[in-house]
């Protein structure tokens, strides 16, 4: 029986459906069935950044509503072997389903799927609670900004009201030349105020973008840092101890000769 | 005013039996018999309890039986309150009760209490302490904390830190600047001369001396 993820943030445009993308290509790269789940239904992203936009022929309103099996709406990805998105229904509101419909709904992916990931819409309303109805983990999206952290942090208080307990961070567009600087939060000033397990940090990197416009993962683009850092994130999720890359650009020589020769 | 040798006071739980103990022992018995008789069964059935601050058990059963006779069921649970201010007075302690909060109050979250409450645990930004009396936070408060809301002016706030947080006691707002950033100690906001200023209670408390 797999289990059931949850990827959510509160403040919109922070990286949950890149991460949802990421996350499940990877895993899928690993071996592993897995099913995304667009549930931001109304706002269909995920098939874009999967790039199966073209393949969509029922979505997860027909499901629930009836008109097809699962199966039938589960759409395969040609690149990753034993990855599937359920995608979301464009032309109907987050009322289109209930968190009881979500939950069935998970129960009958769970026992096909390694890993369910759910992409969750921003906000605190009808769609975030039909997003984490049948999810039994979470994964907080956040950015180094104030008022993303602030959304995060209600997100957790509502998870934890919800019985969702020890929820995951990923801090998502890091740009560590402006941390350095005390332009930017650093990684430890939100830890401390959110107080929560960091799963992983994504840098600031060009590489998504070009990624989602083709949509194909970043995550498996060998040489970006971004990619690096999904992967990393992929084999935490597996259990595994894999220790927080470096973000400093240059690594840590080249920092030292820098700041030798005054230029840092 | 003078007190009969038995009177008997009728209370939720049952009947109470107060006897003016100062008095003979045999005229409280004959008093309660001659009640008793008088009373035609009327309390027949009814549980009772006898107060009265001199008398040995073996009055006291001696007072239950007659009672007994007459129907009634001893019942000593019922309580007098009387009786139970004297016991009150002295086993009160120095102190006031509170809400205790186990755990961090996150973005949204709000507590409102009638009286004082205590979190164990931070306050985030966007979280919200309200309460008629003092607020003890053991943890950071970077929230909202409105202590002696409905006008208690002699309400604390107590925190292990501060930071931002913004604070008012009895409608009275701190100022952002009079917040002190950092303090190896606890903080407490008070009022004083309508300003709310802050000290460190290590000072005071502690090492008076200092
Ligand atoms: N690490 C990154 N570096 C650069 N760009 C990024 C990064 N992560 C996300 N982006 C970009 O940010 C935008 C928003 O990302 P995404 O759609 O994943 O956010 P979201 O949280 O799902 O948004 P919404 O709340 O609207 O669903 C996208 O254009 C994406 O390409
Ligand atoms: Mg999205």
């Amino acid at each position: 029986m797999g289990e059931v993820i949850v990827v959510t943030s509160g403040k919109g445009g922070v990286g949950k459906t890149t991460t949802t993308a990421n996350l499940g290509a990877g895993l899928a790269a690993h071996g592993h069935r897995v099913a995304l789940v667009d549930a931001d239904i109304g706002l269909r992203n995920l098939d874009v950044v999967l790039g199966l936009e073209n393949r969509i022929v029922y979505d997860i309103t027909d499901v629930t509503g009836g008109h097809c099996r699962l199966r039938q709406a589960l759409i395969k990805d040609k690149r990753f072997e034993g990855l599937f998105l359920l995608p979301a229904a464009q032309t109907k509101d987050k009322t289109a389903v209930s968190p009881d419909q979500m939950k069935a709904l998970c129960e009958e992916l769970r026992q096909e799927f390694d890993y369910v990931i759910i992409d969750c819409p921003a906000g605190i309303e009808q769609g975030f609670r039909n997003a984490i109805a049948g999810a039994d983990k979470a994964i907080v999206v956040t950015t180094p900004e104030v008022a993303a952290v602030r959304d995060a942090d209600r997100i957790i208080g509502l998870l934890e009201a919800s019985e969702l307990r020890d929820p995951k961070l990923i801090i998502n567009r890091i740009r560590p030349r402006m941390v350095r600087h005390g332009d930017m939060m650093s990684i430890e000033d939100i830890i401390d105020i959110l107080a929560i397990d960091l799963l992983g940090v994504v840098p600031e990197d060009e590489a998504v973008v070009i990624s989602t416009n083709r949509g194909e993962p970043v995550v498996q683009d060998e040489r970006s840092r971004s990619g690096q850092a999904y992967r990393n994130i992929v084999r935490r999720i597996k259990g595994e101890q894999v220790p927080m890359m470096k973000l400093e650009e240059g690594g840590l020589m080249s920092r030292f000769l820098r700041r030798m020769m005054g230029l840092s | 005013m003078p007190r009969e040798l038995v009177s008997i006071k009728g209370t939720r739980e049952g009947l109470v039996i107060l006897l003016d103990s100062t008095r003979e022992f045999e005229d409280i018995k004959l008093h309660l018999k001659r009640k008793m008789e008088s009373s035609r069964g009327f309390f027949r059935g009814a549980r009772f309890a006898v107060y009265g601050q001199a008398i040995t058990g073996r009055q006291r059963s001696e007072l239950e039986n007659i009672c007994r006779q007459y129907g009634l069921i001893p019942s000593p649970e019922i309580s007098w309150p009387l009786e139970k201010k004297v016991e009150q007075i002295k086993t009160v302690l120095p102190g006031e009760p509170a809400r205790l909060v186990q755990g961090t109050l996150r973005s949204g979250q709000e507590i409102r209490h009638q009286g004082n409450v205590v979190i164990i645990g931070n306050i985030h930004p966007g979280a919200r302490v309200v309460a008629t009396g003092s607020v003890i936070i053991m943890g950071c408060c970077r929230g909202t904390v409105q202590a002696g809301a409905e006008g208690n002016t002699a309400a604390t706030i107590t925190a292990l830190k501060l930071q931002a947080a913004c604070l008012s006691i009895a409608g009275i707002t701190a100022s952002p600047a009079a917040i002190p950033r950092s303090s190896l100690f606890p903080i407490t906001a008070r009022l004083k001369g309508g300003r709310i200023i802050f000290d460190s209670y290590r000072h005071k408390a502690i090492y008076p001396a200092f």
